[in-house]
C-alpha cells in the first residue's frame, strides 16, 4: 500500500509537472501573447501613423493595433514608449544567401589580371575581352533550392531591420530562374521560405542588345505555349485513341467479323517529353507568379512592356531607372517597378530621384539591394533618397506595404495591421535618420534582438 | 648716425623699399572676400555660431566673430548657411589608362604624369571635393609617388599643391604578380639585353617583403642585383632624404607587421591604406602615431545593374574598422573604393553616424586629417588664417537628413552654385 | 722661220678654245616667268621672273636682268608658289615603330621606300620637302630626315639626313604616361652620364674609332644619338595627345635643354595659352575638329582647333593624313584652314616658311628668293582653291613633274585602260 500511494504521489506530482506550463493558458495568457506600447508606430496601413498606442500580438500575428495604449489584462507589456517602430523591412530583389563562388562562375583558368585591351593582346592571345560567364540558369531553377535558412549573414541583415525578402539567382543570363520569398529569422527552414515561387526573373539589363533578349524571352514564351499546345493536342489525341479502343472492343462483330468503325485506325499518340523549363515559364504565363524583368535604361523598359503586352503576364519591373520618362505607360498596364540599388540617377548634369517621380505618378514602388551583401545599406539608400525629395513615408512604403503588395503578401507582411505576422523593428529615432540604430527586432511576435533567441 | 654718402644710400634704400612695400600692401587689398554671417566650422577646434571669414587673393586672411572687413572687401551675404572647408579625396586614381606594366618598383615615376590637369572635374567640384591625392597604380611593390591636387573645372585648370606628396607601398596579392606577363616578349635585343629572369620577381608576398628590405637597405642592392636596380634604389634614396610619408596598402596582419617594421627601420612617417586586420595593431598605431587611410564600399547611391555582382572578389572594405578606429583615436581618412563614389564623399563619412560617432568628427577624415597625413595641413583642411579659401556652403533645408551643399569656393573664387 | 710661228698658233688656238670653255662649263641657268609669283617672303609678284642658277635662286623680281644665255620657261598666266612643306610624316615606309618603345637609334633613312606612293602623292600635290619621322607609338622612336619627294634612291633625296629625334610622351597601348615619362627622364639622365664620361675618355676613344676592327660599344649605340640630342645637333619631335602632354614634354626639354617641336593631338587646343606664352613650335593634328563631351551636361561640343590657334595668334605648321578624306592633302587642308579663319597668306605660310623654320631648313626651303633652292610649282590657278591644280612641279630648278604628261592622271580622267 505504501506502494501504491508513492505511485498515486508521483502520478499527482507527474501531472502537475505538466499542469505548470499550462497554467499561463489557463490563466488566460497564451503562449508568446503580447503588448507593444511605443512613442510612435508606422503602420504602413494606409499611411497611418500612431502615437503613443500599441500593438496586440497573439499566436505570432497582430491581432490589433490601438490609437491609445489599453493593454489587456495579463498579457505581458513591452514598454517601447520611448521607441519608434516601424513594419519589418522587405528587400524586395536581392541575392542574400549566395556566396560569391555562386557569382560568375568561371569555367576557364582566370584571365590575366587586368586584361589590356590592346591589339598586342588580342593578336598574340586571341582571346576575347574578358566576359563574366555566367551561371546557366535555366527558368526551372529554384533560388530556394539554393538558399541554406541558416546563413549566419542573415543576423546581419536581420539586425538592420530587414526581415524578409525576395531572393534571386545572381546571375546575368536571360533566365534568372525562379526567386523566393524568405523571412529571416525563422524558427524553422519551412517558415523561412514563405513562398517558394514569388516570380520568374528575367533580365533585359546588363546586355547592350537589348533586342537579342527580347527575342529569346519572346522565343522562350512561344516555345512555352507551343510545348501547352502539343500536350494539349496529345491529350485530346489519347482520349480519342482510348475512345476508339473502348469502341473496338464493345462494338459487335461486323458480318465478316471486322471490328472498328468506318474511320481509319488512329494511332496511338506519342506522349511529349516533359520540360520542367516550359511549365516553369507557364505559372509565369497564367499569371500564377509575377514576371521580374530587370530592366534599367528606357530600352529595355520598353521590350518589357511590349513582353507584357504580347503575353498578358504580371509584369514587375527590378531596376526600372529610367521608367519614370513613361509613366503612362506602366500605369496603364498595371506595372510595378523594384526600384534599385541607386537612387539619383545622372542626366546631363541633373540628378533626378527617380523613386520619387515613380511615386510622384503613381506607380508602385518597392526598393532592393540587388546584390548578396547590399540589403544593411537599404536604410542608409533611403535616407539618401528623403535627402532628395522623398518623404519619410513613402520610403518607408518602398520597403513595406509596396514590396509585399508586390508579391501578394500584403495580407501577411508589409504593414501593422490586424491579422499580419507580428513582423516589427524598434528604433531609437526617426526611421532612415543617419543616426537612428535598430534596437529591437520582433519575428511572428519573438523577440530575435536583443541577443536571446537569434536563430544561430 | 654719420651722414656719410653711404648712409644716405642706406637710408634712401630704406625708405624706398618701404613705400613699395606700402604700395604692395595697399594694392593687395584690390582682390579681397568678406562672408559674413555664417556658422564656421574651422575644423581646428573652434565653431563660430555667426561668424565673418576674411580673404585677399584667395587665402584667409581672419576668420572670427568681430572682424574687421574694409571698404573695397567684396561682402558675400551667408546668413543661414554653414561653412566647411572644402573636402579633400585620400584616394582614387582620376587618370585614364591601362595597368602599369612598367617595372616591380619604379620610385621615379610620378603621379603628376598621369594626371589630366586639363580635365573638368566639375562633378567632384560641385559635391564639395576641391581637392584630391592622386596615387599610383595598386598593382606593383613600388609603383612611384603619389601628388595633391587641386581639382579644376569648368575653364579653370587644376594645380599641384605638393607634388612627390607620398611614396605609395603596395604589398598584397596585386603588387606581387610579376609584370610583363602579358606582353608578347620583345626580342632580345640591344635595347632589350637578356636579363636573368630575377627580374621577373618577386611573385610571393615572402619576395615582396624580401624586396622592400633589400631596397630600403642604406646600401641597397650590392653585387649582381645592382646593374638592374640602382636606379630605382637611387630615386627611393631621394625620396628618403626628403622625408616622404609611405603610403603602404596592405591588408593581412603580417603585411601590417610589416609595414610598420619597415617604417620604423628607415624612420620614415607611414600611413596604412586599407588594412582590414588593423584592430590587432590599435596600440601600435596610437604609440607611433600612424594613421590610417580606410576604403569603405559603402555608398548611398547604390551600384548600378551592371556591377551587381561581386567583381570586387580581392578587395576588402574597412567599413567595420572605420568606427573602432575613430573611437580609439586613431587618425583616419575616409575615402571610397572607387572614383564614382567620390562625389559622395560626404554622405558615405556621415554612414558612420550609426556608430555613434558625432558628424564633425567624420568630417574632420575628410578635411583636417587627409590634409595632415600629406603634410598640406597649413594650406588646406582648415579655416584659419594662411590657408587657401577652399570653402563649402552648406544650409539646411526642412526634410533633407543632411545640409545641402549650395555653393563651392576654391581659392577665393565661387566656383560652383546650386 | 715656220716654227717660229707654230707655238704662237698653238698658243692662240688653244686660247680660243679656253673662249668657249665658259659655254662649255655654261652652268644650268634657267629663268622662270608667270603670271603671279607668290615668294611667302616679299609678298606676291606681278609678271615676275624667277632667276635660277645651279638650283639655287638667284632673283626673283618683276623685271629682272635675263642674260642672253638663260633658258626662259614662260608659264604665261599660270601661277608660282614655293614647294610645300609637310613638316612631320609619319609614312613612307613599311612600318611605323618598332615594337620596342626604346629605339632612338634607328633612322627612317634605312626604312624610306622611294617608291611608296607618299612621295609621288606628295609631289602630285605640290609638296615638295618632307620630313619623314618614325611613327607615334614610341617612346624614342628613331630619327628623321628630310627628303625631297623625288629621287630613285634615299641618297638622291636627302636634304637633311638626320633631322631629329622622335620623341612620345603619350602613353603608348602597353605603357601610362608615367612609365613614359619615367623612362625618359632616366634615359636622358643616363645620357648625360655618358656625355660626361666620354669627355673624360675623349682621347681614348679617337684612339678606339681610328683603330681598324674597333666596336662600337653598346653603351655607345644606345646613348650616342640622345647624345646628339642634348648636345643640340638636332631638335626633339615630340607627339603630344593631350594638353597636359605638352606642359610635360616643355618641362623635359627644360630640364635636359633640347630644343623641342610639339606634334599636338587635337585635344591641346586646351594648352592654348600655354603654347603661346612659351612661344612654342608646334604641328597640327591634320584633324581641325575636336569633339567632347562636357562631363556635367553631356552635350557634345565641336571645337575648331585651328581656329582656336590662329585666334591667339599662335604661328604652327599644317600637316595632312591621305588616310582620311578629309585630310587628304597639304593642299586641302591649307583650304580648311582657311576656312577656319586664316588668311592665304597665313596659310601659305603655314605649309611653307613656318615648317621650314622649324625644321631648320628655312635657309633653303620655305619661300622664293635669293638662295633658297629652287623648289615650286606652277598652279592654273591661285592656291587653295578645290579649281586649282598643279601644273608643274619644280625641285632645284629642274621639272619633276607635269600634269599634262602624268599617265596616272590620264588613266584616271579619261578612264582609259592601259594594260
Amino acid at each position: 500500500m505504501k506502494n501504491n500511494k508513492c505511485l498515486r504521489q508521483a502520478a499527482c506530482l507527474f501531472i502537475c509537472a505538466f499542469l505548470i506550463p499550462a497554467f499561463p493558458a489557463l490563466f488566460g495568457q497564451e503562449d508568446g501573447s503580447i503588448y507593444i506600447k511605443a512613442k510612435k508606430i508606422y503602420t504602413s496601413d494606409g499611411g497611418r501613423i500612431v502615437t503613443a498606442g500599441g500593438i496586440l500580438v497573439e499566436g505570432g500575428k497582430i491581432t490589433r493595433v490601438d490609437a491609445k495604449a489599453r493593454p489587456p489584462k495579463n498579457v505581458k507589456e513591452l514598454d517601447f514608449t520611448k521607441n519608434i517602430i516601424i513594419p519589418g523591412m522587405m528587400d524586395a530583389y536581392s541575392h542574400m544567401g549566395f556566396r560569391d563562388e555562386d557569382y560568375d562562375v568561371r569555367t576557364e583558368p582566370p584571365p590575366p589580371y587586368r586584361a589590356p585591351l590592346t591589339g598586342i593582346y588580342l593578336l598574340f592571345y586571341g582571346q576575347q575581352e574578358r566576359q563574366p560567364s555566367s551561371l546557366r540558369v535555366e527558368p526551372r531553377f529554384k533560388a530556394s533550392d539554393a538558399v541554406y535558412s541558416r546563413d549566419p549573414r542573415f543576423k546581419d541583415f536581420l539586425l538592420e531591420g530587414i526581415t524578409t525578402a525576395a531572393i534571386a539567382i545572381p546571375t546575368t543570363n536571360l533566365s534568372g530562374g525562379v526567386a523566393f520569398i524568405g523571412k529571416l529569422g525563422s524558427g524553422s527552414p519551412e517558415d523561412f521560405v514563405m513562398s517558394d515561387t514569388a516570380g520568374a526573373v528575367f533580365a533585359f539589363a546588363g546586355d547592350r542588345n537589348v533586342m537579342n533578349r527580347y527575342g529569346d524571352l519572346h522565343k522562350m514564351f512561344r516555345d512555352a505555349q507551343d510545348y501547352r499546345k502539343s500536350w494539349e493536342k496529345y491529350k485530346k489525341d489519347l482520349k480519342k485513341y482510348q475512345d476508339q479502343q473502348i469502341d473496338k472492343t464493345s462494338l459487335p462483330e461486323g458480318k465478316n467479323g471486322e471490328k472498328g468503325s468506318e474511320t481509319k485506325d488512329i494511332q496511338e499518340p506519342e506522349e511529349p517529353k516533359k520540360d520542367e523549363n516550359h511549365e516553369a515559364i507557364l505559372q509565369a504565363l497564367d499569371i500564377k507568379v509575377p514576371v521580374l524583368i530587370r530592366a534599367s535604361r528606357e530600352n529595355e523598359v520598353q521590350a518589357a512592356l511590349k513582353i507584357q503586352d504580347e503575353f498578358k503576364v504580371r509584369l514587375v519591373l527590378v531596376g526600372g531607372q529610367e521608367a519614370y520618362k513613361v509613366p503612362q505607360d506602366l500605369l496603364s498596364r498595371k506595372v510595378s517597378v523594384i526600384a534599385g540599388p541607386d537612387v539619383i540617377l545622372n542626366k546631363k548634369g541633373k540628378r533626378i530621384n527617380y523613386i520619387r517621380e515613380l511615386l510622384a505618378d503613381g506607380i508602385q514602388v518597392a526598393f532592393c539591394s540587388s546584390s548578396s551583401s547590399g540589403a544593411p545599406l537599404l536604410s542608409y539608400r533611403l535616407a539618401y533618397a528623403v535627402q532628395h525629395g522623398l518623404s519619410r513615408i513613402q520610403a518607408l512604403d518602398t520597403v513595406t506595404a509596396h514590396a509585399a503588395r508586390i508579391f501578394g503578401l500584403s495580407d501577411r507582411i508589409g504593414s501593422i495591421a490586424a491579422g499580419r505576422d507580428a513582423d516589427f523593428v524598434v528604433l531609437d529615432g526617426e526611421p532612415f535618420g543617419l543616426s537612428t540604430r535598430v534596437k529591437g527586432i520582433y519575428i511572428g511576435g519573438r523577440q530575435l534582438f536583443p541577443e536571446e533567441g537569434i536563430q544561430e | 648716425m654719420r651722414m656719410t654718402n653711404r648712409n644716405r644710400i642706406k637710408a634712401g634704400c630704406f625708405f624706398t623699399g618701404l613705400l613699395l612695400l606700402l604700395g604692395g600692401g595697399i594694392c593687395a587689398f584690390g582682390n579681397t572676400v568678406a562672408i559674413s554671417g555664417a556658422e564656421i566650422h574651422t575644423m581646428d577646434g573652434r565653431i563660430w555660431e555667426t561668424g565673418t571669414i576674411l580673404i585677399t587673393d584667395g587665402k584667409i586672411v581672419a576668420v572670427g566673430r568681430d572682424v574687421s572687413v574694409p571698404e573695397d572687401a567684396e561682402i558675400i551675404e551667408a546668413g543661414g548657411h554653414i561653412l566647411y572647408p572644402g573636402f579633400i579625396a585620400s584616394s582614387g586614381l582620376f587618370a585614364p589608362g591601362a595597368s602599369e606594366n612598367f617595372e616591380s618598383f619604379s620610385p621615379d615615376a610620378s603621379a603628376a604624369d598621369r594626371f589630366d590637369f586639363y580635365g573638368d572635374y566639375i562633378r567632384f567640384v560641385r559635391r564639395g571635393v576641391t581637392s584630391a591625392f592622386v596615387s599610383m597604380p595598386a598593382d606593383r611593390i613600388i609603383p612611384g609617388k603619389g601628388v595633391v591636387v587641386r581639382l579644376g573645372s569648368r575653364g579653370n585648370l587644376s594645380s599641384l599643391l605638393k607634388e612627390g606628396a607620398a611614396l605609395n607601398i603596395n604589398l598584397g596579392r596585386e603588387a606581387v604578380l610579376p609584370p610583363m606577363t602579358d606582353i608578347f616578349p620583345a626580342p632580345v635585343s640591344i635595347e632589350n639585353p637578356l636579363v636573368p629572369s630575377i627580374k621577373q620577381f618577386p611573385s610571393s608576398s615572402l619576395g615582396g617583403f624580401w624586396l622592400l628590405a633589400e631596397l630600403f637597405r642604406p646600401d641597397p642592392f650590392t653585387g649582381e642585383l645592382a646593374r638592374y636596380y640602382q636606379n630605382a634604389a637611387n630615386s627611393l634614396k631621394e625620396s628618403l632624404e626628403a622625408g616622404l610619408p609611405l603610403i603602404v596598402r596592405c591588408r593581412e596582419a603580417a603585411e601590417i607587421r610589416m609595414a610598420i617594421r619597415l617604417a620604423r627601420s628607415v624612420g620614415m612617417p607611414l600611413v596604412l591604406q586599407g588594412a582590414e586586420d588593423v584592430e590587432e595593431w590599435i596600440e601600435i598605431l596610437k604609440e607611433n602615431d600612424i594613421p590610417v587611410i580606410a576604403e569603405t564600399d559603402v555608398t548611398p547611391n547604390g551600384q548600378g545593374h551592371s556591377r551587381d555582382f561581386g567583381e570586387k572578389e580581392d578587395r576588402w572594405s574597412m567599413t567595420e574598422n572605420i568606427p573602432v578606429l575613430i573611437r580609439q583615436g586613431i587618425r583616419v581618412a575616409i575615402v571610397p573604393m572607387d572614383e564614382d563614389g567620390l562625389p559622395d564623399l560626404f554622405w558615405i563619412t556621415q554612414y558612420f553616424r550609426r556608430y555613434g560617432i558625432d558628424a564633425e568628427e567624420l568630417i574632420r577624415t575628410i578635411t583636417l586629417n587627409p590634409a595632415k597625413i600629406f603634410g598640406l595641413e597649413g594650406r588646406i583642411g582648415s579655416l584659419s588664417p594662411g590657408k587657401d579659401a577652399d570653402i563649402l556652403f552648406f544650409k539646411r533645408e526642412a526634410g533633407a537628413v543632411l545640409p545641402v551643399l549650395k555653393k563651392v569656393m576654391s581659392q577665393g573664387l565661387i566656383v560652383y552654385e546650386e | 722661220m715656220r716654227r717660229r710661228f707654230l707655238y704662237p698658233r698653238l698658243l692662240a688656238f688653244f686660247c680660243s678654245a679656253l673662249l668657249f670653255f665658259p659655254l662649255l662649263c655654261q652652268a644650268q641657268a634657267i629663268a622662270v616667268k608667270a603670271k603671279k609669283i607668290y615668294t611667302v617672303s616679299a609678298g606676291i609678284i606681278e609678271n615676275g621672273i624667277i632667276l635660277i642658277e645651279d638650283g639655287i635662286i638667284q632673283d626673283v623680281s618683276a623685271g629682272p636682268e635675263v642674260p642672253w644665255n638663260v633658258e626662259v620657261i614662260d608659264h604665261g598666266q599660270k601661277i608660282i608658289v614655293p614647294g610645300m612643306v609637310e613638316a612631320h610624316v609619319a609614312r613612307g615606309y613599311d612600318v611605323a615603330n618598332e615594337t620596342n618603345a626604346l629605339t632612338p637609334f634607328v633612322t627612317v633613312l634605312d626604312n624610306i621606300d622611294t617608291s611608296h606612293d607618299t612621295f609621288a602623292l606628295a609631289l602630285k600635290d605640290g609638296v615638295t620637302v618632307l620630313h619623314v619621322m618614325p611613327g607615334n607609338n614610341t617612346i624614342l622612336g628613331g630619327k628623321g630626315a628630310v627628303v625631297k619627294t623625288v629621287g630613285l634612291v634615299v641618297e638622291d633625296m636627302l636634304l637633311i639626313p638626320e633631322s631629329g629625334m622622335k620623341i612620345s610622351v603619350s602613353g603608348t597601348p602597353s605603357q601610362t604616361r608615367m612609365g613614359v615619362s619615367a623612362q625618359l627622364r632616366r634615359y636622358f639622365s643616363e645620357t648625360k652620364e655618358y656625355i660626361a664620361e666620354q669627355k673624360q675618355n675623349a682621347r681614348e676613344e679617337e684612339k678606339m674609332v681610328s683603330t681598324p676592327g674597333s666596336f662600337r660599344s653598346p653603351e655607345r649605340v644606345k646613348y650616342e644619338s640622345v647624345a646628339d640630342l642634348l648636345k643640340g645637333r638636332y631638335k626633339a619631335y615630340v607627339y603630344c595627345q593631350g594638353p597636359s602632354d605638352v606642359v610635360r614634354a616643355h618641362n623635359l626639354s627644360e630640364t635636359f635643354g633640347y630644343r623641342s617641336v610639339y606634334l599636338l593631338g587635337p585635344e591641346c587646343y586646351k594648352a592654348a595659352d600655354f603654347i603661346a606664352e612659351k612661344k612654342l613650335d608646334v604641328m597640327l593634328d591634320p584633324e581641325f575638329v575636336y569633339f567632347e563631351r562636357d562631363p556635367l551636361t553631356e552635350e557634345v561640343n565641336k571645337i575648331d582647333v585651328a581656329a582656336v590657334f590662329h585666334r591667339k595668334g599662335i604661328e604652327f605648321a599644317i600637316l595632312s593624313d591621305p588616310d582620311r578624306a578629309h585630310t587628304r592633302s597639304l593642299s586641302y587642308q591649307g583650304m580648311k584652314a582657311m576656312s577656319s579663319g586664316m588668311s592665304l597668306d597665313e596659310a601659305l605660310k603655314a605649309v611653307t616658311i613656318i615648317p621650314a623654320r622649324m625644321l631648320g631648313a628655312d635657309n633653303l626651303i620655305g619661300s622664293l628668293e635669293k638662295g633658297k633652292l629652287a623648289c615650286f610649282s606652277v598652279l592654273n590657278g591661285d592656291p587653295f582653291k578645290l579649281s586649282t591644280n598643279v601644273e608643274y612641279v619644280y625641285i632645284e630648278g629642274k621639272l619633276v613633274y607635269e600634269r599634262a604628261k602624268d599617265e596616272e592622271l590620264q588613266k584616271l580622267l579619261e578612264k582609259k585602260i592601259i594594260e
